[in-house]
């Protein structure tokens, strides 16, 4: 085995295993949706005491977590919507130029959004950032889903664009590979 | 560089990208990012990145959109569509056409609950279609009606589109969800209307005198009612919520996924690999959903920057004299070209930054038009010469069919769909008369 590929093979198992922990996180936080949303109803209904914190909590908490830490698993799935019709009549060669310059360009634009967003982390943390309620709800912590799960999905952009050079081939839309599976 | 200009790139720009394989959230949020940058400065455009998506997506209404995708999810990874067509088939039989208006029925009650209609296609591809060709009927018949058919289910609510497009358009979610209720009905029956009359006046379309008309006990039937009645308690539990208002539209999402789930369990149905593969798909569609609409808001600013849909809108209006029906004539060809490539969630977060400042400009109803656009959306998947549901069933039936006899076989729903459309146009009451009724 080549050099290349160990130090491939390497970072490949860490984006992977990161990118699974993530989304296992993420199923978690959508039973936890439907359950707290659910009790929060029931407990309206039933006792007319609705669970307080319940509309903050899903929105800053569930919600953002799931949409943003999601993300590199989408990736490593090939799951994030595309247009497949133009390019799957690009002789094989120049398929292979344009995804990676495409992986490129993804990498860019996730890489300002990661950057931008781990500095207002930081200083959502250093502040203890709070949103307006009717008691003190604490909201900083979510301001990292968007540092995190960008941040990992470069890695995971950047992986499947190597990956495609190095095995010249381009994968599927929608296709499972094993290392997401 | 002038704004307008930029504007006008960046739409290019996208489009161009879009057509190299770049996803389109990166498309939309990476050309849209640039773009401001260039209008006015590096330090804009981060500060959208700072200011937008996380207070955007931390909102209480869009939370209805991963809780609807769970529900549609565990219902088709629990087998709750399963039986549909079997089912239902035993109570429609007797119609000319029977088994083609099985179809319809339970490619509507399947799009519904499981929120998309290209699923819909591909899975009922496999279950109606070879029985169809089993019983000798007519393959652009049997191709045709389930190509179309799942189309119907974006106006049935529940439905995501509506969701989606209700938070954007700032209209109530709840009165878009009434507002498509019949328009959805009159399309099912101009689609079942269409089946009848043409298998009665050829009755070789539906097998002919070759296969006779299968008879059903009682016993058969009641077996079926219990085999479709999930998904009607299902949608009915989640509308009658709504409607009684003992939850909001955002909560029902929450209470159908329950209600799916415990249907589910309550007929054995239920499997710890099924709901994790409900749970995962659930979230992969969230995320994949949100990473456009968050680039469609980027996309928002840098045309809102740019002045380039008020400078449209201006034109259109002052060409059209603020027509509202030549609107819909320009919307309806822009939908029917994009959505040849894309599918009509992203088509309509794509298209919507754009449209809607025309809709305030000629002062439309915006519930009445979210109902038109989601029509469009759905007949976008079904027109030739790229018809997306008609590539996916094309897909699973391999060569059964061929693809021309799939385009002549939907040309016939097309139709239809075309004077649905032109009663939701004409006759705004279809869709406005329900909701002014529930909320007056």
């Amino acid at each position: 085995m080549s050099e290349t590929n160990v130090v491939f093979n390497s970072v490949e198992s860490f984006v992977v295993g990161i990118t699974r922990a993530l989304v296992v996180l993420c199923g978690a936080f959508l039973v936890l949706m439907m359950v707290h949303v659910g009790s929060d109803i029931a407990m309206k209904l039933l006792f007319n005491a609705p669970i307080t914190g319940t509309l903050e909590t899903v929105s800053y908490f569930y919600m953002v977590s799931i949409v943003f830490l999601a993300l590199p698993f989408v990736e490593l799935r090939h799951e994030h919507v595309s247009v497949d019709l133009f390019f799957q009549r690009f002789p094989p060669g120049l398929q292979i130029i344009v995804y990676a310059l495409g992986a490129l360009l993804s990498a860019a634009y996730y890489g300002l959004f990661c950057y931008q967003t781990t500095i207002d982390a930081l200083k959502a943390t250093a502040e203890r950032e709070t949103v307006m309620s009717n008691f003190i709800f604490y909201v900083w912590p979510s301001r990292w889903a968007l540092s995190i799960g960008s941040g990992i999905l470069v890695l995971a952009i950047l992986l499947n664009g190597v990956r495609a050079i190095l095995k010249r081939q381009i994968p599927e839309l929608g296709m499972d590979t094993d290392a997401a599976s | 560089m002038s704004a307008g200009l930029i504007g006008v790139i960046g739409v290019f720009v996208t489009l161009g990208l879009m057509a190299l394989r770049v996803p389109i959230a990166v498309a939309l949020g990476g050309v849209s990012i640039a773009g401001i940058m260039a209008l006015l400065g590096f330090r804009a455009g981060m500060g959208i990145i700072s200011s937008v998506p996380f207070n955007f997506i931390g909102n209480w209404s869009l939370t209805a959109v991963p809780m609807f995708l769970l529900m549609g999810y565990i219902c088709t990874t629990t087998g709750l569509t399963n039986g549909l067509f079997r089912a239902m088939r035993i109570l429609l039989a007797r119609l000319p056409g029977g088994l083609a208006i099985t179809g319809v029925a339970a490619s509507a009650l399947f799009a519904s609950a499981s929120g998309s209609s290209v699923a819909t296609a591909s899975a009922m591809a496999r279950i109606a279609v070879p029985e169809m060709l089993r019983h000798k009927y007519d393959p652009g018949l049997a191709s045709g009606v389930i190509a179309a058919s799942g189309t119907l289910g974006s106006l049935i609510p529940p439905s995501i589109l509506m969701v989606l497009y209700g938070i954007y358009a700032e209209v109530s979610i709840g009165k878009l969800f009434i507002a498509g209720f019949l328009p959805g009905l009159v399309s099912a029956l101009l689609y079942m209307g269409m089946i009848v009359i043409r298998c009665k006046l050829n009755p070789e379309l539906a097998g002919g005198a070759t296969t006779t008309i299968e008879k059903f006990s009682v016993k058969d039937k009641l077996a079926a009612v219990s085999e479709v009645w999930p998904l009607p308690i299902l949608i009915f539990c989640v509308l009658g919520g709504i409607f009684t208002g003992l939850f909001s539209p955002t909560e029902a999402g929450a209470v159908g996924a329950i209600v799916a789930a415990l249907i589910a369990i309550f007929r054995g149905q239920m499997s710890v690999a099924a709901f994790k593969q409900a749970i995962i798909f659930a979230v992969v569609g969230t995320s994949s959903i949100f990473a456009i609409l968050i680039g469609t808001l980027f996309f928002t600013r840098l045309l809102a920057l740019s002045g380039l849909p008020t400078d449209l809108a201006d034109f259109v209006l002052s060409v059209t004299g603020g027509n509202p029906y030549m609107i819909i004539v320009g919307v309806a060809v822009i939908y029917v070209i994009l959505g040849m490539f894309v599918e009509s969630i992203g088509l309509m977060l794509l298209t919507l930054p754009i449209v809607l400042p025309l809709v305030h400009g000629a002062d439309m109803n915006l519930i009445w038009f979210g109902i038109i656009v989601i029509k469009l959306l759905e007949i976008g998947l079904i027109t030739p010469p790229i018809g997306l549901n008609v590539y996916v069933i094309k897909g699973a039936l391999g060569s059964q069919v061929s693809l021309q006899k799939i385009f002549q076989g939907v040309t016939w729903f097309i139709v239809m769909d075309i004077v649905a459309l032109l009663l939701i146009v004409f006759i705004p009451a279809l869709s406005l008369f329900l909701p002014e009724v529930m909320w007056e």
